[in-house]
């Protein structure tokens, strides 16, 4: 709370301000603060491992195939479209036992329609 | 390297407990919303169930005494399935 | 592992060595790095677009210079990195070491933010890399329609990334204690008003959450909805509900940025988080929120 002037920081130079993050609480004075510390570790790992242009590449590595991606990360960033594939998630289809949090909570009707 | 061996008694008998009482709890959990639907749709009788209820009451209350002589946090309840997600849903 | 006895790499050998053996190596190593540097890509640009000053800045993943190779009006941002860690094999491994992916994850997002922020870039995905200067102009080659495509795509535009939180749960509602029932219908009754209690806080939050994507992805020229963030990842107590990206005319950011600022205050229920601006890493992808496979 002590470092507000969220807007000067944050915006108010976009270009110089890459990977910065601001949070607004719900419970601030204005409702805004930020942080100052870089962008997380899931901001970045599902931008630059899960997302970009995937092109072969002529080292062969399939990122899927690696056992911590599996394990540790890829569960992570991505646990809940694995486990819906798998048709597993036997939990969500019960609503007293719906584990919300763990779908994404839009439908995806409006949202991929990128830009082109 | 420092894991090495330290099977001491305690360690194995709280890491079974850990297990046991997760599988447990999830049995205690799928009943306890199993009764709850039922009790919703109206098909058992007050007899059934208040027996249900003080089952599924003494079944929480052992569960809260047990973790607690094993130093266990309701939170550790819970498997990693790997691709699975948690075995238990997120505590609400 | 392997046995030593049985490896004839010579530079296993300890001890003294006869010389023509070490020249030998030597040799070999050299024609190695001279016919296979291994060349690791951060991200495609116009080659007239090429943000030279941004990579006189920056360092890559093995704090390696970072230069533009050029060919067919496009340019790919790439870097030596040493076989020893970016090998097929080695980097299997290093992968898998989280640290090590932390430390490459971080200096390939620097770079590519760090070029994006001059220039229209398309990221290329993290660990792409090529044998050589030709690997990468095949790389463009290939994909050369495709980089083409999502430049024009993606021209001035920047991503900006908003994940909304459950505001910490209302100091534990009182009736979290059961156990104080007097009786086994009693409790069922107990439990069945929890539930629906927290079933209409999970509505609540969800709503909210809609409302905020719809909002933003109104004014959005494109719009991303990623999995919710793990604790496990994020650090973060609250749970994530919403975790988009939105892709916004450079020149909007500040509305943008103004607008989540509102919905913040709006949405008391919520904690809202900007991050950004990134380059355009989740529109690469033209539709859908698939990858383009090679």
């Amino acid at each position: 709370m002590g470092e507000r002037d969220p807007v000067t920081t944050a915006y108010g130079s976009p270009s110089a301000s890459y990977g910065s993050s601001a949070a607004y609480g719900a419970s601030g004075p204005s409702g805004l603060a930020t942080r100052g510390e870089s962008a997380n570790l899931a901001d970045i790992l599902e931008r630059v491992l899960d997302k970009g242009v995937v092109i072969a590449g002529d080292i062969r590595i399939n990122l899927l195939d690696i056992e911590l991606l599996t394990i540790k990360l890829r569960l992570i960033v991505a646990s809940v479209d694995k486990a819906k594939e798998m048709g597993i998630d036997w939990w969500e289809h019960d609503p007293s036992l719906s584990s919300r949090a763990r779908r994404a909570p839009v439908e995806n009707g409006t949202s991929e329609e990128a830009a082109g | 390297m420092s894991r090495k061996l330290e099977l001491d008694q305690d360690t194995v008998e709280r890491d079974l407990m850990k297990l046991v009482l997760t599988v447990v709890e999830l049995l205690r959990q799928l009943m306890e919303r199993q009764a709850l639907r039922r009790v919703d749709q109206g098909d058992l009788t007050e007899d059934q169930e208040e027996r249900i209820g003080q089952t599924l009451m003494l079944l929480e209350d052992r569960m809260g005494t047990l973790c607690e002589r094993y130093g266990i946090k309701e939170s550790d309840l819970n498997l990693d399935l790997g691709p699975l997600g948690p075995l238990l849903p997120p505590r609400e | 592992m392997t046995d030593a006895t049985n490896v004839t790499d010579p530079t296993e050998t300890t001890g003294p060595t006869d010389t023509t053996h070490m020249a030998e190596a030597t040799a070999a190593t050299g024609a190695a790095t001279a016919a296979g540097t291994l060349e690791y890509a951060y991200a495609v640009v116009r080659e007239a677009d090429t943000p030279h000053a941004a990579l006189e800045r920056v360092r890559g993943v093995a704090g390696e210079p970072v230069r533009a190779v050029r060919h067919l009006g496009l340019a790919v941002l790439a870097g030596p990195v040493p076989a020893a860690d970016f090998d097929e094999g080695p980097l299997r491994e290093r992968l898998e070491d989280l640290t090590w992916l932390e430390g490459v994850a971080r200096a390939h997002q620097q770079v590519v933010d760090a070029a994006g922020a001059d220039t229209c870039v398309i990221p290329v995905r993290m660990a792409t890399v090529c044998r050589g200067e030709e690997g990468l102009l095949r790389l463009l080659a290939s994909g050369r329609d495709r980089f083409a495509t999502a430049l024009d795509r993606l021209e001035g535009r920047v991503e900006w990334g908003v994940k909304v939180y459950a505001a910490s749960a209302p100091a534990q509602e009182p009736s979290a204690e059961p156990s104080a029932a007097s009786s086994g219908r009693d409790y069922l009754r107990r439990r069945s008003a929890q539930r629906r209690a927290s079933e209409q806080r999970w509505e609540h939050t969800e709503e909210g959450a809609r409302r905020v994507h719809e909002t933003l992805a109104a004014v959005a020229e494109g719009s991303r909805l990623h999995p919710p963030q793990d604790v496990r990842l994020s650090g973060e107590a609250d749970r994530n509900v919403l975790n988009a990206a939105y892709l916004i005319p450079h020149e909007e950011s500040e509305a943008f940025a103004q607008r989540v600022g509102e919905l913040a205050g709006l949405e008391t229920a919520l904690r809202l988080e900007l991050t950004g601006p990134w380059a355009p890493y989740s529109f690469v992808a033209a539709e859908g929120n698939g990858r383009a496979e090679p």
